[in-house]
């Protein structure tokens, strides 16, 4: 690999049992149950993530969808301890066992990168300017290892090498490099400790499409190699069918729906999903004429006041008035479950969803 | 977009409203409040303080065996006790609120009138009168501010009016920067866009566009114009060349120190002194509440 | 890079020539008499008119303009009226002495600015820390530079006696310039560079904590509390990326200082240029006056340039043009 003609002995053993000890740590497990996140605001607490719970089983992929605004990334900035000062945690997040929730800075020390770790939303602006993408790349191995700068470094020069970029390229700024090629960089960052867990929260949507296929790709192939946790955040359904095991689909806050991925794409239980479908482009199915691209009308709500009721009563064409008024208790089907009152007439609503009309009947609504 | 809206977006926005606005913002501010209460108690100071004065500034004091009354300490009959002139510390203190006030008021609006005037005219015309501002300024940034107040004090001589003048053409350059480059962003806006495709003039885009939209900004500036000018002001009298013919401040202060009193007469030290600490620190305090609003990146979510 | 600073420099040398038409203008159009003011009073008419060709001042407007450029240009200001000699006799030994008071005092004012206005920004928006802070902050920087002078002086010289207040050494001190590496040049040293250190204090301090604020909640700051790394370390990229500002800020300051800097050697009898320029200018010795406002507005100009090139040293972004 490149890097090692220059290594001493000394370092070259150094590095060789830096890399046996990070390949050596297991997946992790992650049980997330009764997540509930308020944000602080200057007019009143601001309930971004409401009552959320889900499994990641270890070597497992999770799939985040849903609309921007729904508390995607704040659930991920919670597990990494990431929210602002005056945010109210509530709940339990246990990687192996153990709640990471609530933990202070100095006990989040041990979990952050070394148990878990980010590829962030907007790798354009995630890299210090002033530091060379070396540097910010072994302070994070230097933070956890009881390495040298050169072990650490010849190790930066692996990860670089892992997502396809040339080694001599970790002396350059943030700036000289392409959107692409810092997405990549900040890859390499988060696979410098070889974490059990990962989180990718839309590591590709500042993307170009060409450029987004290809780092999911090499984000799927690192991934099929290593075999770590991840729970990849997205709106798009259809990378979440090719990477993930489970999916939970979350809207304005809640989940709306979660389960096996193919359970949940073939026969998906709560109407936002089935919106979602139709919103994002599919794999054409042989035999089948192309579907049409269809939005889901209307916005997220403001969660400052939160609907009584189901909150995607405002934007479902399926909406009774029980649903503006009671909010639905989450339904267990199978090894799947959703939030809705009427699950048991997802089949019908599934024919009905098929039709632009059924959205396009909503707008003159507001 | 509907109609009315875009009615309001094209007729803009009065200029009153605006300040009433950046005022109601200050208030919010509660260092900008405890700055803003000094300031109101210093003005008030500089209506009545001649009024208020027990003796003419400039009157020697005799005492009772008909000598000089030097250097005596606070007493009934002078609260601050005496000048080594004899001079009454209490009248020259209150006369010296005005002398403040005026040169800070006085080139404040001055500076502020100039460099907004030049700095809406460069960034929003923009083209050669840009050009030659800008070099102007930047020539102008390169002139050492107190030696050329020094020297030009010195040249024409020490009164108040010309003190004054000079501070002007020292300050005005930083706000017409600072205004022109809110002026170029302000310009840019869609809603200018929509009043100009619509047929407005270019007074009434200035007016009721770019105008009410850089108020906090051009407030921010004749602030501190304020609190340079009385700084000023105070440092070129301290320095002996400040107007003989009035007292303020740091003439007092120029005084005591030269006459080598500094230690012995507190009484006639440290009323000046804090009174500038004061009234400079409450400029700065109504200051930074403007930079803080102006900037959106500082303000809390 | 050449190309950069090349153009640079030019501009500079525009900078200076106008700088030195406005003296032009200031010293001879704007007094009433311009010979009574370049001109010593109480000479013969021969020695008169033989001092004003010398001097240039026969002869048009434009005439004068230019034997004055070429005087300059020759780094000739003429002879102090007061001490008799050549102008830069007497101001080149004080450049030394303001700079020994501008350049720490500034440099302490500014690393001690950074490290608590980092502590200030960083602190929780709303804190105790972060509001006294910037309050004391705002009321310092509102104290003239004359009064931190006259406190300290009344404090720690006249009162405790700790210090000296006035001069550079005591009579009878080492002269020359081993002057400068004496106990007793640094114990007068101490009181004047307190002052200029208090005075650049707040407004570093200030200028800091806006920057740490500002960049506490970008993106990249995220990544790196998300990497593990110890607080003071997140600190510190945040402050690290706030000081570029405060370096571009701090050359114009060290031009500002050298430049008001006048009062604090007034008040501690430091033999600057700055004083000399108040002395000169109250003894109506013109030539001196002149000379050592070109020399001030020289420093500026160096300053203003040698921050450009910093920032590009401390930007990896910068690009010279
Ligand atoms: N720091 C914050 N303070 C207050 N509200 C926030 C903050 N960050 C995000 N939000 C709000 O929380 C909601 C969820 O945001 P986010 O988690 O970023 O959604 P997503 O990642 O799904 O797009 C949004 O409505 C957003 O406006
Ligand atoms: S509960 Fe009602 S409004 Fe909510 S998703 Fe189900 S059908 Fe739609
Ligand atoms: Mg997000």
């Amino acid at each position: 690999m490149t890097g090692h003609q220059t290594l001493g002995p000394a370092a070259a053993t150094a590095l060789g049992q830096l890399n046996e000890r990070l390949a050596a740590k297991p997946a992790a497990h992650l049980q997330v149950s009764g997540l509930s996140i308020h944000y602080s605001t200057l007019r009143g607490p601001f309930n971004a993530v409401d009552n959320v719970s889900f499994e990641v089983a270890a070597g497992t992929n999770l799939g985040l969808v849903g609309e921007s605004g729904c508390g995607k990334s704040t659930v991920v900035k919670a597990l990494m301890g990431l929210l602002p000062e005056m945010t109210r945690v509530t709940g339990q997040a246990l990687l192996d066992g153990q709640n990471i929730l609530g933990l202070s800075d100095a006990d989040l020390q041990d979990v952050r990168w070394n148990r878990i770790s980010l590829i962030t939303q907007s790798a354009m602006n995630s890299l210090d300017p002033v530091y060379c993408i070396g540097d910010q790349i072994c302070e994070a191995i230097l933070a956890h290892e009881p390495v040298g700068k050169t072990v650490a470094w010849a190790r930066a020069e692996q990860m670089f090498a892992l997502v396809g970029l040339p080694a001599e390229r970790l002396r350059e700024f943030p700036h000289q490099f392409s959107g692409g090629m810092r997405q990549r960089a900040v890859i390499a960052m988060a696979l410098a400790l070889n974490a059990g867990m990962l989180l990718a929260d839309e590591p590709t949507t500042a993307l170009d499409p060409i450029m987004q296929s290809q780092i999911m790709s090499r984000i799927r192939g690192i991934h099929d190699h290593m075999r770590r946790s991840m729970i990849l955040v997205t709106h798009d359904i259809a990378v979440v069918a090719e990477t993930c095991e489970t999916v939970v689909v979350m809207y304005a806050g809640k989940v709306a729906e979660s389960g096996p991925t193919q359970d949940v794409l073939d026969r998906p239980l709560h109407p936002y999903t089935m919106g979602l479908q139709n919103a994002f482009p599919r794999l054409p199915v042989r035999g089948q004429p192309r579907k049409p691209l269809i939005s889901i009308p209307g916005t997220v709500p403001n969660l400052l006041l939160p609907p009584a009721g189901c909150r995607f009563a405002g934007r479902c064409p399926f909406a009774t008035n029980l649903c503006r008024s009671v909010a639905p208790p989450t339904y267990q089907i199978g090894a799947q479950s959703a939030a809705c009152h009427y699950v048991e007439r997802a089949s019908q609503f599934r024919v009905a969803a098929a039709e632009p009309d059924t959205w396009r009947s909503m707008e003159p609504s507001r | 977009m509907t109609q009315a809206t875009d009615d309001t977006a094209i007729r803009g926005r009065g200029l009153f409203s605006a300040m009433r606005d950046s005022v109601r913002l200050l208030m919010t501010d509660s260092f900008a409040v405890i700055g803003l209460l000094i300031l109101g108690l210093f003005v008030l100071l500089a209506l009545i303080g001649p009024w208020l004065a027990p003796y003419e500034p400039f009157k020697a004091m005799m005492t009772e065996t008909g000598r000089l009354n030097r250097l005596a300490p606070p007493s009934a009959e002078h609260l601050l006790g005496t000048t080594a002139f004899g001079n009454d510390v209490l009248s020259q203190f209150l006369y010296g609120f005005r002398i403040a006030l005026i040169v800070g008021l006085v080139a404040a609006v001055a500076v502020g009138f100039i460099s907004t005037v030049f700095g809406v005219l460069s960034g929003y015309f923009g083209g050669y009168v840009d050009d030659v501002l800008m070099r102007l300024t930047d020539i102008a940034l390169s002139i050492p501010t107190l030696p050329f107040a020094i020297v030009a004090v010195a040249l024409l001589g020490p009164s108040i009016e010309n003190i004054i003048l000079v501070i002007t053409i020292l300050f005005w350059r930083n706000g017409a920067r600072i205004i022109r480059s809110a002026v170029l962003t302000e310009r840019e806006r869609i809603y200018v866009k929509w009043a100009r495709a619509a047929g407005a003039s270019h007074a009434h885009i200035i007016l009721r566009h770019i105008l009410p939209n850089i108020v906090r900004i051009v407030f921010l500036w004749v602030t501190m114009s304020v609190a340079f000018a009385i700084l000023t002001e105070a440092s070129l009298s301290f320095l002996g060349l400040g107007d003989p013919t009035v007292v303020s401040w740091g003439q007092m202060l120029n005084i005591a120190f030269s006459s080598g009193n500094l230690r012995t007469a507190w009484w006639w030290v440290v009323p000046p002194s804090l009174a500038l600490v004061l009234l400079v620190s409450s400029l700065y305090l109504i200051g930074r509440a403007y930079e803080e609003q102006t900037n959106p990146r500082l303000r809390r979510r | 890079m050449r190309a950069y600073i090349l153009r640079r420099l030019a501009q500079s040398v525009l900078v200076v020539w106008a700088v030195t038409t406005i003296m032009f203008f200031m010293f001879r159009v704007m007094p009433a008499d311009p010979t009574a003011i370049l001109l010593e009073r109480g000479l013969s008419d021969e020695a008169r008119l033989a001092l004003m060709e010398e001097w240039g001042l026969t002869g048009s407007l434009w005439d004068q303009y230019v034997a004055y450029l070429g005087n300059i240009a020759q780094g000739d200001f003429g002879n102090s009226f007061f001490y008799r000699k050549p102008v830069w006799d007497v101001l080149f030994p004080l450049i030394v002495n303001t700079l020994w008071i501008a350049i720490p005092g500034l440099l302490m004012g500014a690393a001690l600015g950074a490290a608590i206005g980092t502590a200030v920004g960083w602190a929780p928006r709303g804190g105790k820390l972060e509001r006294s802070g910037i309050f004391l902050a705002t009321v310092i920087r509102g104290v003239p530079n004359f009064v931190i002078g006259i406190a300290l002086l009344t404090v720690f010289s006249s009162t405790l006696g700790w210090f000296p207040g006035f001069g550079m050494g005591d009579p009878g001190a080492t002269t020359g310039f081993a002057r400068y590496f004496t106990l007793d040049f640094l114990h007068h040293l101490a009181l004047p560079l307190i002052a200029v250190t208090i005075y650049f204090l707040p407004e570093n301090l200030l200028l800091m904590r806006s920057g740490v604020v500002e960049n506490r909640t970008e993106d990249y700051i995220e990544l790196v509390r998300a990497k593990g790394v110890p607080q003071r370390r997140v600190a510190w990229h945040a402050a690290r990326n706030s000081m570029l500002p405060l370096i571009t800020w701090l050359f114009p300051a060290l031009a500002e200082t050298i430049a008001g800097i006048v009062v604090i050697e007034i008040v501690f009898s430091w033999p600057g240029v700055g004083r000399e320029l108040v002395l000169a200018v109250t003894r109506q010795d013109y030539p001196l006056a002149q000379a050592a406002f070109f020399l001030l507005a020289v420093m500026i100009v160096l300053a203003n340039l040698a921050a450009d090139l910093a920032y590009g040293k401390l930007d990896p972004r910068v690009v010279y043009k």
